[in-house]
């Protein structure tokens, strides 16, 4: 099943001289259940497509389907709302809120929504992240490898229908960004989570189930492969 | 996408918003103290305003001498009966007039012999404080005013013996004291209550209507006095209450009490009040809004962080409301505390500067409700702006977000980079924050320079020159006192009490001035010019009964009333000369007259005419009955402290010397006698004269220029208080605002100071920057106050001051040069600090900081 898709995505930046096309004309199409990876060097349109299908920019042209839904044509308000039951988001600089513990992090996007905390499912995800001893703790006591993983607990919180982790190891040194990385990917599998994680390093790409290069603002058709 | 609805999400937004605050305790300090600030100013305005309000409430009853809200005035027992079954009547209560005091120990306080119920005396602040009201034939309850006149102790039992008029019969009986009570000098009259059995004996029910009398004969009618639910539209609420009896309010003889009708408050106390109120309510803002607008552009990237998780902009909005609310509920209550502190501080100050008798602190729950309502207000209105900059906040560009907006780019020359340009190209990068500033710290000037101004106006000549000249002046009851009532003497200084003057030791010139009524004989081209006059002015001569006798007396009997006044050199120096001059020697002889100008005024519609010019010759009918013809030498004015301060409704004001005056006068009395002391003994003659006129029965009251300048003293006192409290406060928000901007600048430039360092700026040159910054706020606000502050200060003391009238104004920019030296100290020393406590950090430490 298609979980996201985009079609003829454009985002020009500028006028005359100046325009900049950062995207033009991006076709993709997510399944279910998978963990993509785009990868692009610097300027490359990468994170302005992130972006995109996150519902934080508007394209200039083109259309994002999420779950069936076009969210670019969604207003401020309910595109918030959209956002916060559909799309979890992982950053390279974990962006914790520093005045609430890693619990209440985890539930943030749950409690603003105003829905009911499923504990079991919560609980689940604690565990399977190995941070059951740190639940009380604030994000300052916490080392770079623990904060992205309540990042990870917090995007997987709201049971998304996608996941998106821009370079969420760019501040991990290798080792911790490996085993980072591969509870994504597990959590991703438990859960039954579809992924998509923009990076620029070919061998945290490795790990995805389908790499999208994406250069001057184009998708490269080669390189993909097989589930 | 699933249906909008409501969310329960509130508890999740109040923990972020407390968290929120908590972490960030020292920005809110300021802006609690921001807030306070703002609540204290509200409250003193709302206190000391509402405190006026209520002493001079106070004050105006005692001198009605009641509190009761409205009355019925000579009416008789039946009429009693019917109000007091009337529905909206509440706590009526009654008086039976019996008569007024005729004892000459008396004469200086107009004293009623009557009856009244208990009720009635608690009502007219009469109810004895020692002892009780009269119930046996001849006891008798009255003030201490009263007693000391009549030079009886106070105390139950003494004897006191009394002679009163009664419907024009004069009885004399020895009462015995049974009740007195602490009189109340600026009542208009005191009491003197005799018993029920008394009055019975000696007055009977009236058996007609008062309106069908001559309107001499008093005793025997009662004045009822009664309330209504509320003070609101009492004058409506009479006459509603009189036609729903059967009166008829146009021949009715009801009475409003005063001091419940608001309407005395005048337009400039009212413009007052409102600039103080919009300039606590600017100023709140300046600081409140600028607090939050700081706090929320620099914790805007957390926001942006929020938004992307999930969070509305609504949901922002709330979050940034809720600090708003939170900090308000800190800084509200301990602003109404201080607040009421401060004026309860202020309030004896000011009190004593109005013509109001006692303080009254008032703590109407009005007042704190208004004082929180408009701080909250302030809070609000403060926060809008910053709420939506927060709501609006883009998730994706927040994380890029460094503080300062992108300037317009404008070609620029490249020009030498000195400490001064580049603190100049800072401040350009956020005009409105440093507009704001500005704007607090000018608003303070401004105040300062207002104070100063008004103060330095205000006129000690003028304001002593209205009620007197010399050092001391004398003059009966009836001239200084209109209040006490009785007859007019023109006549109270006798020639045994100007020789006692005049011998006393320190007097160094004693001067008269003799006064009486005579008039003019109008010549046939006079007589023509009065005519036009009056028919020029049918608003001034209507049918008014005691203007058609004035102008009768033109039109029929052809003579002009004239006040006749006879004074000594001292006395001519002192006129206002509008024609002609004063050749001394000649006006001597005794050939001359002075003359004022006509004018026919109608309480207070007054218009004047050069009916007479120097050289006419004006035939004035003498007080001794003579009619001599005068050659008018000029045409002049009498300040009023020289004249009876009486007005006529038609006439005129002649001035011949004393000599002639004697020789031509009924009496040898004067109107006044006016002292020149020699200054070291001044004091001591004061006192002598105070002993005079103070014994036995003198009718003489004397006014000192020592006790008026004392006044005038205390009234600038009160705005030099008020002015520096009003401004001190403000500057402080003007500081507070100028500290939190240059702390929060360099906080968030940290790393572009680090990257400057680093590109090879020293730090004697950024801290040249950073001063040179400062410097700028105080400068700009100094060219403003200075330029545009001059016109607002010229503007605002008019409005306010101009209607004084001891107030001339005068241009001064000093205390805006005085104010300009710790301004500026201020200003240079803050980045200094600030600066040193950034140096603590190594380059590369301040480069890390967004890592």
């Amino acid at each position: 099943m298609i979980v996201l898709q985009t079609k003829g995505l454009k985002k020009y930046y500028g006028k005359g001289e100046s325009l900049v096309k950062a995207l033009d004309g991006v076709n993709i199409s997510i399944e279910q259940g998978t963990m993509s990876a785009i990868v692009g060097t610097s300027g490359s349109g990468k994170s302005t497509l992130l972006n995109m299908l996150g519902g934080l920019d508007r394209p200039t042209e083109g259309t994002i389907t999420i779950e069936g839904k076009d969210i670019s044509t969604l207003k401020d308000e309910s595109l918030t709302i959209f956002r916060r039951r559909k799309i979890g988001f992982i950053f390279q600089a974990f962006n914790l809120v520093p005045v609430l513990n890693v619990y209440e992090n985890i539930v943030l996007p749950i409690e603003l929504d105003g829905e009911t905390v499923d504990e079991a499912h919560i609980e689940e995800i604690i565990k399977v992240l190995g941070l059951e001893s740190k639940r009380n703790s604030m994000p300052n006591q916490l080392s770079g490898g623990q904060q992205q993983r309540v990042a990870i607990a917090r995007a997987l919180a709201t049971k998304p229908a996608i996941v998106l982790a821009d370079e969420p190891t760019g501040n991990l040194d290798s080792k911790t960004s490996q085993d980072v990385l591969s509870l994504l990917k597990v959590t991703g599998q438990k859960f039954n989570q579809t992924i998509v994680m923009i990076t620029h390093n070919e061998s945290i790409a490795q790990m995805a189930d389908r790499i999208i290069r994406i250069e001057d603002g184009r998708i490269q058709k080669r390189g993909e492969r097989d589930a | 996408m699933n249906v909008m609805r409501k969310v329960k999400n509130k508890k999740v937004i109040r923990r972020l918003s407390r968290r929120g605050l908590a972490a960030g305790q020292k920005k809110n300090i300021i802006a609690v103290l921001g807030i306070m600030l703002t609540c204290i100013l509200f409250t003193s305005l709302f206190s000391i305003g509402g405190s006026i309000l209520k002493s001079s409430q106070e004050s105006t009853m005692r001198q009605v001498g009641g509190s009761s809200m409205a009355g019925l005035k000579f009416a008789l027992p039946q009429d009693f009966e019917k109000l007091s079954s009337d529905a909206a009547v509440r706590a009526p209560a009654y008086r039976i007039l019996v008569g007024s005091a005729a004892s000459k120990k008396l004469n200086k306080l107009a004293a009623e012999v009557n009856y009244a119920q208990d009720a009635d005396a608690k009502n007219m602040f009469s109810y004895p404080e020692e002892g009780q009201m009269p119930k046996k034939r001849l006891e008798a309850a009255t003030s201490t005013l009263v007693l000391d006149a009549l030079g009886i102790p106070h105390q139950i039992g003494e004897k006191i013996r009394l002679t009163f008029d009664s419907n024009g019969k004069k009885r004399t009986e020895t009462f015995t004291l049974c009740g007195y009570w602490k009189g109340d000098s600026i009542s208009m009259a005191q009491q003197f209550w005799v018993s029920k059995v008394y009055c019975d004996e000696i007055t009977s029910v009236p058996s007609k209507p008062y309106k069908e009398t001559d309107g001499f004969h008093t005793a025997g009618y009662w004045m009822i006095d009664f309330n209504y639910a509320n003070s609101w539209d009492i004058e409506g609420k009479t006459i509603e209450l009189l036609q729903r009896n059967g009166y008829d309010p146009e021949h009715t003889d009801y009475g409003i009490n005063w001091a419940y009708t608001t309407s005395d408050v005048d337009a400039a106390t009212v413009l007052l009040y409102a600039s103080l109120l919009i300039i606590v309510l600017l100023s709140g803002y300046l600081i409140i809004y600028n607090i939050f607008y700081i706090n929320v552009a620099r914790d805007l990237q957390y926001y942006g962080l929020l938004k992307t998780i999930g969070a509305t902009g609504r949901q922002l909005k709330r979050l940034v409301r809720l600090q708003g609310y939170a900090l308000a509920l800190l800084g509200i209550p301990a602003g109404l505390v201080l607040g009421t502190m401060l004026s309860r501080a202020l309030l004896p100050i000011i009190i004593s500067n109005f013509d109001i008798g006692d303080m009254f602190f008032s703590v109407h729950p009005l007042i704190y409700l208004l004082s929180a309502a408009f701080s909250l207000i302030t809070v609000l209105i403060s926060c809008m702006k910053p709420c939506h900059m927060a709501a609006k906040v883009s998730p994706a560009e927040a994380v890029s977000y460094t503080g300062t907006l992108p300037v317009k780019k404008k070609r620029k020359k490249s020009r030498k980079t000195t400490a001064l340009s580049m603190a100049w190209r800072n401040l350009g990068r956020n005009r409105k924050k440093v507009a704001v500033v500005i704007i607090s710290i000018c608003l303070s000037l401004l105040l300062v320079n207002g104070t100063f101004a008004i103060t330095k106006g205000f006129d000690l000549d003028k304001y002593v020159g209205e009620q007197m000249t010399g050092d001391l002046m004398i003059g009966g009851a009836s001239t200084f006192n209109h209040a006490a009532g009785g007859e007019i003497i023109l006549d109270p200084i006798k020639k045994s009490d100007r020789q006692a003057f005049r011998t006393m030791d320190g007097v160094e010139q004693a001067s008269d001035v003799y006064c009486s009524f005579g008039h003019i004989a109008l010549k046939e081209k006079d007589y023509d010019h009065m005519m036009k006059f009056i028919a020029d002015h049918p608003k001034i001569f209507n049918d008014d009964p005691w203007m058609e006798s004035d102008f009768e007396n033109v039109k029929n009997n052809k003579f002009l009333d004239c006040t006749i006044y006879g004074m000594d050199r001292y006395g001519t120096d002192q006129l206002v000369i509008k024609q002609g001059r004063i050749d001394q020697g000649a006006f001597e002889s005794g050939d001359y007259v002075l003359l004022e100008d006509v004018v026919g005024n109608n309480t207070g519609n007054i218009a004047a005419t050069d009916c007479y010019q120097a050289g006419d010759t004006v035939p004035l009918n003498l007080p001794d009955g003579s009619q001599k013809q005068y050659k008018v030498m000029a045409i002049v004015e009498i300040p009023t402290a020289l004249t009876n301060q009486m007005g006529s409704a038609l006439g005129t004001r002649a001035v011949i010397p004393s000599k002639e005056y004697l020789a031509h006068g009924e009496t040898e009395g004067s109107l006044l006698s006016i002292l020149t002391l020699a200054p070291d003994k001044a004091d001591a003659v004061e006192k002598a004269v105070a002993s005079y006129t103070e014994k036995g029965d003198s009718n003489l009251i004397y006014r000192s220029k020592h006790h008026y300048a004392e006044e005038f003293q205390g009234f600038i006192r009160m705005y030099h208080i008020v002015g520096a409290a009003l401004s001190g406060i403000l500057g402080l928000i003007g500081i507070l605002n100028f500290s939190s901007v240059i702390v929060t600048g360099i906080y968030a430039r940290r790393q572009e100071f680090a990257m400057m360092q680093a590109v090879g700026m020293d730090g004697k040159q950024l801290k040249g920057t950073l001063i040179w910054e400062g410097l700028l706020y105080a400068l700009i606000s100094l060219i403003v106050v200075l330029t545009l502050g001059s016109l607002t200060t010229w503007i605002l003391v008019q409005a306010v001051a101009g209607e004084i009238w001891f107030f001339t104004y005068h241009f001064s920019v000093t205390p805006i040069l005085l104010c300009a030296v710790p301004l500026l100290l201020i200003t240079w020393l803050l980045p200094e600090l600030a600066y040193r406590s950034l140096k603590k950090k190594t380059i590369v430490e301040q480069l890390r900081v967004s890592a």
